[in-house]
């Protein structure tokens, strides 16, 4: 297996010129990307998510597609919808933004729990299904949905049902200091990135999507993640723990972040590094205990699980 | 098809062996002993099977040397063949249990027949005859199998090639056993080499003799019989002189010894312990490396000052000896008697007196390397179409131009000799192929060689004309033939070594006092001696088997990665930084801050884990290697 991790690095390093000291969040954004997963932020406006999003689809060679949820958006208004053409004499699909390899749904929490469960099924699935007929969505696909925690008047925040359909949850959070002031004094570097030029392209991209799957998983990495599910689900704190659905984004994250390291092995670092963001939003805090962050309670987990060697 | 590893029936042929011999004992060893080797037995094959040996060697070698005094100190005189036989029981029986390697598969072949042969002595018993035909076809299939271990340990073959093999095994003893009954009696059986070079005219053979004759034959055969075999470590192919008889006296075709005395030698270099087992041959000089200063383990042997050992009597069987040398070419030795090294036979001046001048330059030591250089640039070393003469050297010299070690030695004497430089002619051998199983030196007779030592500088310097190829005194051949055949040469070695007895008298007395001692019926062997042995053996095996038991449970859980990581950890922690169990390896060695330790480290974590969380098995290789890198911290 050629791993291209220099590659990916040089990806990082470039994106990182765009925001700045945000080298993680680049990391984990592109960790779930190449995982097949889909990518929650969970962060105030005016962080650099819709720069995050243009960056990885531009960078990748890939296009790039944005909605902006409302409380009116309509489930149409994403898939696409059927129109009668006069012509033709017949009904002509226009696809929505969704048939992008990369889209950004912007405060998806805006939208109303139908259209949500609409882009949740599509994210799922990757087709959709418009008057009995069905489209493949194109590959890969990735979306990245935002949720503004702070605004919740006439929100619909994700159930946490829902919430595990999304491979990582993350915050950019603000710039440290010196960052903000590189920002600053460098302005707007918007019309950079839409001239980025792409390291990859779409079919190495796929082609390592499809290496990643080939990265080998040690019985004994199997057994670490099965315990840290078992923890979660005797946690007192919690009223559910990790699903099926939360362990295969674990196992699939952690080969992701191993061929990051260059590995074509994983090693319970790597699963250890993404915990506290592929697990807190999986887990349901009991109501008695809601001031305390999951994200503490898991990393309290990882700490007491003996690693196989 | 299912394949099989040459190890498991090198394994099993081995218990088979170790077995036979057991058996063949049994009924008259202590019941003790027998228990003891049947849990130690059962133990070794435990070991292999799990391919893990908790036990460290030098414990084992301790034990054994231990048990081997304890024994000799209280075996009594009358009574030795069944002490040393229980002895014998337990030694095979913490072979068994060791990591074998070539050595110890031998001394379990060889300690089985052993037993068979103490068994012998015991009892006439027809049950005899059907151990011995097990561990004879047992022994040349392990040997067989023995030599394909060694070339590839891993090698594992299907069930066809293996059966194959084990018929040709098979086969070697069958076709052997008549072949050599005939050779046995058709050839008349001779200490010496038949065809002795210069006894004979006409057919001469390579070996060594007590005078150096030229002219007489044209050519020579190689003789590969073996002359010595010599336990040292192996050194360094350039120093493989054996030095034998040293000749000053020239009459023209013949060199002669005459003695002389030169006090005061000095030598200078490194110091090398050799012991020698020197085959029968029709002299009474003893070889040893070049120059020996000590002989030990020969009566009346008599010595030179120019480093000759000479016995009183021709060596006409086996002789074993001690000997230390100093690897040097130079003898410092003040004043000698230049006359004696400067004779010329009559009439050579008028000859070649031209030719040396033209050789000769301005100091000794150039004019010494001017000759040797002229010779081995201008001649050709040959063992056919030699020169025969009444003037060998003034032949080989300017008409034949073609010779072996003796003509090219004798030239570059006389050589010398006309340019007024003293010179000397030494005989023994050269080279030699070292049995790294055995870790002996073979010389065959074919590397009887001749050199000179020049008197230059005060000292005496050896030099070597002859050029012919070092690789001609010291190749060997690494196929699978060659590998049996060393393998056989390494078990006739244990056998003069640790059968034959070197003092046959003492054989025979021995002999006669055993025949009396069983014919006596021995009843004043009292029972609290009894009591007493048994005592001592259970108290030798009760810590050995406990340690056994221990290591068993304790260790065998722990795979030796395992143990490799503990290790790795313990040396971490001395250093003040303690692994947590949540932490994954690499995580942990990244929190060291000391940059060198923690490149070592993150070497080690990184290997490791490569192995480890790659699910693939921790071969031999990857152990050594993760051991080199922690030995390096």
């Amino acid at each position: 297996m050629d791993i291209k991790d220099r590659e990916l690095k040089e990806i990082i390093k470039t994106l990182s010129y765009f925001l700045h000291g945000k080298e993680k969040a680049i990391k984990l954004a592109l960790i779930t990307f190449f995982s097949r997963g889909h990518l929650l932020i969970e962060d105030l406006p005016g962080l650099g998510k819709t720069t995050l999003a243009i960056g990885i689809s531009r960078i990748l060679g890939l296009d790039f597609g944005r909605i902006q949820c409302t409380s009116d958006l309509l489930p149409t208004d994403i898939t696409g919808l059927s129109i009668y053409n006069k012509s033709l004499e017949k009904f002509e699909f226009h696809p929505g933004p969704i048939f992008n390899n990369v889209v950004l749904v912007d405060e998806i929490n805006r939208a109303t729990p139908k259209t949500q469960s609409a882009l949740l099924e599509a994210m799922g699935e990757k087709q959709v299904t418009i008057e009995g007929e069905t489209y493949k969505l194109p590959k890969p696909f990735f979306i990245i949905a935002t949720q503004n925690p702070v605004e919740q008047f006439g929100t619909f925040p994700l159930p946490e049902s829902q919430m595990d359909r999304f491979m990582l949850k993350i915050s950019i959070g603000y710039p440290s200091r010196e960052a903000e002031r590189e920002i600053l004094k460098g302005g707007s570097k918007r019309e950079e990135l839409y001239n980025l030029k792409p390291i990859f392209n779409k079919e190495t991209v796929l082609k390592i999507q499809e290496d990643i799957d080939r990265v080998y998983l040690s019985d004994k990495i199997v057994d670490y993640i099965i315990d840290i599910a078992e923890m979660t689900r005797r946690e007192k704190f919690f009223s559910a723990g990790l699903s099926i659905r939360g362990t295969l984004a674990i196992a699939k994250t952690a080969k992701t972040n191993a061929y990051f390291h260059g590995r074509d092995y994983v090693i319970p670092e790597d699963i250890k590094e993404l915990a506290i963001y592929t697990i807190p939003h999986r887990v349901i805090i009991k109501d008695e205990y809601e001031n305390i962050s999951p994200e503490e309670i898991i990393k309290s987990i990882i700490d007491s699980t003996p690693v196989p060697a | 098809m299912e394949k099989i590893r040459i190890k498991t029936s090198l394994l099993i042929t081995s218990y088979i062996i170790a077995l036979a011999g057991f058996f063949s004992v049994n009924p008259y060893i202590d019941v003790s002993y027998a228990a003891l080797f049947t849990v130690l037995f059962l133990v070794g094959v435990f070991f292999d099977y799990k391919n893990h040996y908790p036990v460290p060697r030098f414990v084992l070698n301790t034990i054994s040397l231990s048990f081997v005094i304890y024994k000799f100190i209280t075996v009594s005189i009358d009574d030795p063949i069944v002490p040393i036989i229980e002895a014998l029981v337990f030694l095979l029986g913490v072979k068994l249990i060791e990591n074998k390697k070539f050595r110890d598969y031998l001394q379990v072949y060889v300690i089985s027949i052993f037993l068979l042969a103490g068994s012998a002595l015991l009892s006439i018993d027809m049950i005899f005859m059907v151990y011995f035909l097990v561990l004879f076809f047992s022994v040349v299939i392990a040997i067989v199998l023995l030599a394909f271990y060694s070339e590839a340990p891993e090698l594992a073959v299907n069930k066809k090639v293996l059966i194959k093999i084990l018929i040709t095994a098979f086969a070697i003893p069958v076709i052997a056993v008549p072949f050599s009954i005939i050779l046995f009696v058709i050839l008349p059986r001779t200490d010496y080499p038949l065809f002795s070079f210069l006894n004979h005219g006409i057919k001469a053979s390579t070996g060594f003799s007590d005078s150096v004759k030229l002219g007489e034959v044209s050519d020579i055969q190689e003789d590969e019989t073996v002359v010595m075999r010599v336990t040292m470590p192996q050194i360094n192919s350039n120093f493989l002189y054996w030095r034998g008889i040293v000749l000053s006296y020239f009459d023209g075709k013949e060199w002669k010894r005459i003695e002389n005395l030169e006090k005061d030698t000095y030598l200078n270099g490194q110091r090398v312990r050799q012991i020698v087992i020197l085959e029968p041959y029709r002299d009474k000089y003893v070889f040893a490396l070049d120059k020996p200063v000590k002989v030990k383990g020969i009566l009346g042997l008599k010595v030179s000052d120019d480093f000759v050992y000479q016995k009183n009597l021709p060596v006409n069987r086996r002789v074993k000896y001690e000997a230390v040398s100093v690897l040097t070419n130079r003898i410092y030795v003040r004043g000698i008697e230049k006359e004696l090294y400067l004779q010329l036979p009559e009439g050579i001046k008028e000859k070649l007196g031209d030719l040396a001048r033209r050789l000769k330059k301005d100091t000794t030591i150039k004019t010494v390397y001017s000759i040797l250089n002229f010779l081995k640039e201008n001649y050709v070393y040959s063992l056919k179409e030699l020169t025969v003469s009444q003037d060998p050297v003034t032949d080989f010299l300017l008409k034949n131009k073609k010779g072996n070690c003796e003509y090219f030695a004798s030239a570059m004497a006389v050589l010398l000799r006309l340019n007024g430089i003293p010179a000397r002619i030494v005989a023994g051998y050269k080279g030699g192929i070292y049995n790294e199983i055995g870790g002996y030196y073979i010389v065959p007779q074919k590397n009887a060689h001749v050199w000179v030592e020049a008197y230059v500088n005060e000292s005496w310097l050896r030099i070597d004309p002859t050029p012919a190829p070092i690789e001609s005194f010291v190749s060997v051949k690494t196929d699978i033939k060659s590998k049996v055949a060393f393998l056989l040469d390494t078990l006739e070695y244990y056998w003069i070594n640790l059968v034959i007895n070197f003092d046959f008298q003492k054989q025979i007395t021995l002999f006669k006092k055993i025949k009396e001692n069983i014919r006596k019926p021995n009843v004043n062997f009292s029972i609290s001696r009894e009591v007493i042995v048994k005592i001592v053996i259970i108290g030798f095996s009760l810590p050995f088997i406990t340690l056994i038991l221990y290591k068993l449970f304790v260790n065998m859980r722990a795979s030796p990665e395992q143990k490799l990581l503990n290790r790795f950890y313990k040396k971490l922690s001395k250093i003040g930084y303690k692994k947590d169990n949540s932490d994954g390896l690499i995580e942990f060695v990244n929190k060291i801050e000391n940059p060198d330790i923690k490149r070592k480290a993150l070497l080690f974590a990184v290997y490791f884990d490569s192995i480890f969380y790659k699910d693939r098995k921790f071969t031999k290789n990857d152990i050594k290697k993760l051991e080199e890198i922690l030995s390096e911290f």
